[in-house]
């Protein structure tokens, strides 16, 4: 079975493909950044040191380190400005010299081993409820940088989907496809109320794991990486051991409040369409929801919160990470059969 | 494709000459190959808009781990 789910998020690259003897799904990841280095100076012999360690091009007097490789250099050598391609769950118009960079990025994740005309379902946000969002331009961007694949004459045929629907997808093929997703990426949180796979109400805030890393660093006076270096082991279920970690759980709470109040209003003014007598299940993803007492902080905001509709169970996979690719895969291998 | 013209024409020593101001609001479907005369001088604004060309690309490099 053929088909490829591509997860193009603010900070991870996510690409999910089938195993050969199709019983494995295998995601391959990598983060979303680059820094750029002008091999005119002596960036010239550290550039010719690191070849074939990590992943680099040579684009006429520039040179590009991709991915974690990127970021460990930019941590250790702060004149190096890291880029990333998108801010705030799209792909950021005031970056197009990365475009080019993230095409190369995306492409050779895919790899050369596809068939030619493979279907790629990639993941788009729904439209911000709390800030001006270029979805349309993301999506068509993105389009474009998966048609202009072309490895040994094979092609790919991208198709578009909304990022936490992908997570029902994933998840709730036992339930009709019936359900909601709630990606919480680096950039955004997406939400979507799905009935038998068709998307019943969606929305997306720009208020995630940046936005903690951002507020955190202006409460503490720390740097946003260091922040983001901390919330990555934080256990939320705990008492914080230091006014860092009081911070990160502050904004984690600040953050989860405004989603649910934001869910309830889009469950209450879209009432008509929504009604349901079976208890609706909830889906997590995204790196975002990755702390331990993650899913136990939502589920009390949730229950307090009184939504509209019955609530069942609240749960994230044991690889939320990997799951919206995965329901990108689930919907690219059904479109070729 | 949304667009307006406005038009200034000025007369002086007997010559008339035509300011055309043509503007297009570009938005994401529209591709940034605007094809012009070299005469016509053609500013863009609001460029956050315009959609980059993609070369097809065969380049492929050692990127991503398997996890």
């Amino acid at each position: 079975m053929s088909g490829i789910g591509y997860d193009c998020g603010t900070y991870n690259l996510i690409c999910a493909r089938r195993n050969e003897d199709g019983n494995k799904i295998d995601c391959v990841k990598e983060v979303n950044a680059f820094i750029e280095l002008n091999l005119e100076d002596q960036n010239r012999s550290f550039f010719n040191v690191v070849k074939g360690k990590v992943p680099l091009i040579e684009r006429g007097d520039k040179g590009y380190v991709f991915g974690q490789a990127a970021i460990d250099m930019a941590l250790t050598m702060p004149k190096l400005e890291l880029k990333r391609p998108m801010s705030d769950g799209c792909l950021n118009p005031k970056e197009k010299d990365a475009f080019k960079l993230l095409q190369l990025m995306c492409h050779s994740m895919i790899g050369k081993n596809v068939q030619d005309k493979e279907v790629v379902y990639y993941c788009i946000p729904a439209n911000a409820i709390n800030t001006e969002t270029n979805v349309d331009f993301h999506r068509d961007v993105l389009a474009d940088i998966f048609k202009s694949y072309k490895v040994d004459g094979k092609t790919l045929v991208p198709y578009h989907m909304n990022e936490a629907m992908a997570l029902v997808y994933a998840e709730l093929g036992d339930k009709q496809f019936t359900g909601i997703g709630v990606s919480f990426g680096s950039g955004m949180v997406n939400f979507c109320y799905a009935i038998y796979a068709t998307e019943a109400s969606s929305f997306s805030i720009v208020n995630s794991g940046d936005w903690i890393d951002h507020q955190a660093a202006k409460a503490t006076g720390e740097t946003p990486v260091f922040i983001n270096k901390v919330k990555h082991k934080i256990d939320l279920s705990k008492q914080p051991t230091d006014y860092i970690e009081r911070a990160i759980k502050t904004q984690y709470h600040l953050m989860i409040e405004h989603t649910v109040t934001n869910i309830k209003k889009a469950l209450q003014t879209t009432e008509k369409k929504i009604r349901s007598e079976q208890p609706i299940g909830i889906i997590i993803g995204g790196g975002t929801a990755s702390p331990n007492g993650f899913v136990e902080m939502f589920k009390e905001s949730i229950m307090a919160a009184k939504l509209p509709i019955p609530i069942g169970e609240i749960r994230k996979p044991d690889d939320h990470l990997y799951a919206v690719a995965r329901g990108l895969l689930v919907a690219a291998e059904a479109a070729q059969t | 494709m949304p667009a307006t013209v406005q038009t200034k024409i000025e007369t002086k020593d007997g010559e008339v000459t035509i300011n055309l101001n043509l503007t297009i609001k570009l938005d994401s479907t529209i591709s940034p190959k605007l094809q012009y005369n070299k005469d016509i001088e053609v500013k863009l604004d609001g460029t956050e808009f315009i959609r980059p060309d993609f070369e097809d690309n065969s380049q492929i490099i050692d990127f991503g781990k398997q996890v």
